[in-house]
């Protein structure tokens, strides 16, 4: 009898799980997501580009200004930490892909 | 071969917690060893001349059999006394020419 | 007689990640076992030579997924002492705060699968479910769910405010009573006692012998934890007791692990209690040329070890030994006369991380060269 009783319990209940991309589920302000160069206020000044781990941030000598590598970065705001311009920031947004694979590799 | 037993027995530790290697000239070995309610590990530091291999302290830890084997396999030493000194741990790599690091 | 070899891995379902395991089996009792290893080598330690400070802290969290902040705990353990730079309180009690819900996070994964193994799928899904809770709390915290990088040398990047303590309480509140429920059918069920109870026994006098660590050693009657012994950081301000058993069978193994969940949450909400007024430092605190030291931490299996050797302000050396190699001399003496049925169960009970375990030390004079291990061990570049 305690059989039954679960299984129409579940039969009545919703999935548990959010319908996306009909529905897309919150994350916090805080998330570290697709990361932003201001080149207005870049100065060119190198810090970026000896402090990343992987080589993902490199200045452009023809312009100096830092532009960002999104297949190479790791996403550990140490670049942002070391500006002296505090020109980069992270914003919360998640999905990072595009069908266009050169405009990835200068962000 | 170098004799290293006789040192660590005046340590007179617990347990051995690492054995390090670092390439330099003459290479370099440090051993590091704990006592149960210190902070602070006791440190012992070899020099290793070129060709000559090391006494093994598996015979006062016996958790020294697999450290000295990885450094063993890394840097090429032998540890005189230790049965996995030699073995290959790491399974068969082919060549690498540097760009898989890139 | 014939004896045949019965391989777990390298890909099992039972495993989290890649070893090879052979077991020599007779009939169904195992005989003898070893493994092979380096299916997850990718060469760690050689990225971390010749780069600034700050670089090598972020690059030595990404050694593991699940134990990442003990990592940099450790290594901010050997390098800070090499500057005389003193840790002000707040720093210490937010770090301590991040080490321990990641303690609690990684023991409730690994109860998860420990039911999988046994082939409870419910009660997996239902710790799953809990974990989900802990990782939402990392996400408003620091910024990322696994990979926190909220460490700075002598800093933090954030201060927590009065609404993430407040997160933190109402999350633990939700949590209590169905975690309490579960402990106890894992105490009491018929058959999760029958697979676990005798089997994959570690006495006392072999855990002293070879030197384990972590809850293995805690489970066969050592009382030995690094946050008691030897206090570091926050742990100066908030006492931890220790949970022992002296079974040494998988069953103590696995409520040590549990047990150790009610702890780390009661020392999260002492600590949160006693974090002070006054804000992190602004960075850069210090800069830091020559040194070398080494730094040891509690990660959740066990004592976490790093040597760092710095020289014209950039690390030439990094050396990392994890609690899973510490351990692994156990692995073959633990899996000889047991049933080959309970070989996945004692395997997990061990709790092995191999990511966290297979690096390469790569030897560079002046120019980027990359060795294999063939020239490593022959000592010279081409053959």
């Amino acid at each position: 009898m305690g059989m039954t009783i679960t299984v129409i319990k579940n039969m009545l209940k919703k999935p548990a799980t959010i319908k996306y991309p009909k529905k897309k589920s919150d994350i916090s302000k805080n998330y570290r997501g697709r990361i932003v160069v201001d080149r207005e206020k870049c100065i060119g000044c190198y810090l970026c580009q000896i402090h990343c781990p992987t080589g993902a941030i490199v200045v452009d000598p023809k312009d100096k200004k830092a532009y960002v590598d999104i297949g190479r970065c790791i996403f550990c705001s140490l670049c942002a930490e070391v500006c002296p311009v505090k020109c980069i920031h992270f914003t919360n947004e998640y999905e990072k892909v595009s069908k266009d694979k050169e405009k990835l590799k200068r962000q | 071969m170098i004799k290293i037993l006789s040192k660590a027995k005046r340590i007179s530790a617990d347990r051995l917690v690492s054995v390090t290697g670092i390439k330099e000239e003459p290479f370099l070995l440090y051993y590091h060893f704990s006592k149960n309610n210190q902070l602070k590990m006791k440190e012992l530091k070899i020099e290793v001349p070129k060709g000559e291999s090391v006494e093994s302290l598996i015979s006062l830890y016996a958790n020294a059999e697999i450290l000295e084997a990885e450094t063993a396999e890394m840097f090429g030493i032998t540890f005189e006394g230790n049965p996995s000194s030699g073995k290959r741990l790491f399974r068969e790599e082919k060549k690498c020419t540097g760009q898989c690091f890139q | 007689m014939h004896r045949t070899m019965f391989p777990i891995g390298p890909q099992h379902p039972s495993l989290k990640e890649p070893i090879f395991l052979k077991l020599y089996v007779e009939g169904t009792v195992i005989e003898k076992a070893e493994f092979d290893l380096g299916y997850a080598h990718r060469g760690v330690e050689e990225k971390m030579e010749n780069k600034e400070i700050d670089t090598t802290l972020h690059a030595v969290q990404r050694t593991c997924g699940i134990c990442s902040q003990c990592h940099s705990l450790a290594f901010l353990n050997a390098v800070e002492p090499m500057g005389q730079i003193r840790i002000p309180k707040r720093v210490a009690l937010q770090r301590m705060v991040i080490a321990e819900l990641e303690r609690i996070h990684s023991h409730m994964l690994w109860s998860g699968v420990m039911m999988h193994e046994m082939g409870l799928e419910t009660l997996f899904m239902y710790y799953m479910r809990e974990r989900e809770k802990i990782l939402d709390v990392f996400d408003e915290l620091t910024g990322n769910r696994v990979h926190h990088s909220a460490d700075l040398i002598g800093t933090m990047k954030m201060n927590f405010s009065e609404e993430d303590i407040e997160m933190i309480s109402k999350t633990f509140d939700s949590m209590k009573d169905k975690l309490e429920d579960y402990r106890r059918s894992v105490e009491g069920h018929d058959v999760i006692r029958d697979r676990c109870i005798g089997k994959g026994k570690i006495t006392r006098a072999d855990a002293v012998k070879y030197g384990l660590v972590g809850p293995v050693a805690r489970a066969s009657g050592i009382s030995y934890d690094v946050r008691v012994n030897a206090p570091y950081l926050g742990y100066q301000f908030v006492k931890v007791n220790p949970v022992v058993r002296t079974e040494g069978d998988v069953h103590a193994r696995t409520l040590v692990r549990l047990d150790e969940t009610f702890e780390s949450m009661r020392i999260v909400e002492e600590a949160c209690s006693k974090i002070p007024k006054s804000k992190v430092p602004k960075y850069p605190v210090k800069r830091i040329f020559h040194g070398q030291g080494a730094g040891r931490v509690e990660a959740p299996r066990g004592e976490n070890f790093h040597f760092v050797k710095i020289d014209m302000a950039k690390t030439k050396r990094v050396k990392i030994r994890t609690p899973t190699v510490a351990n692994l001399v156990m692995y073959p003496k633990v899996l000889q006369g047991a049933d080959i049925t309970d070989a996945p169960v004692i395997v997990m009970s061990m709790d092995p991380c191999i990511s966290c375990m297979e690096r390469v030390a790569v030897i560079k004079k002046g120019k980027t060269e990359v060795w294999s291990s063939h020239e490593l061990f022959r000592g010279k570049k081409h053959d």
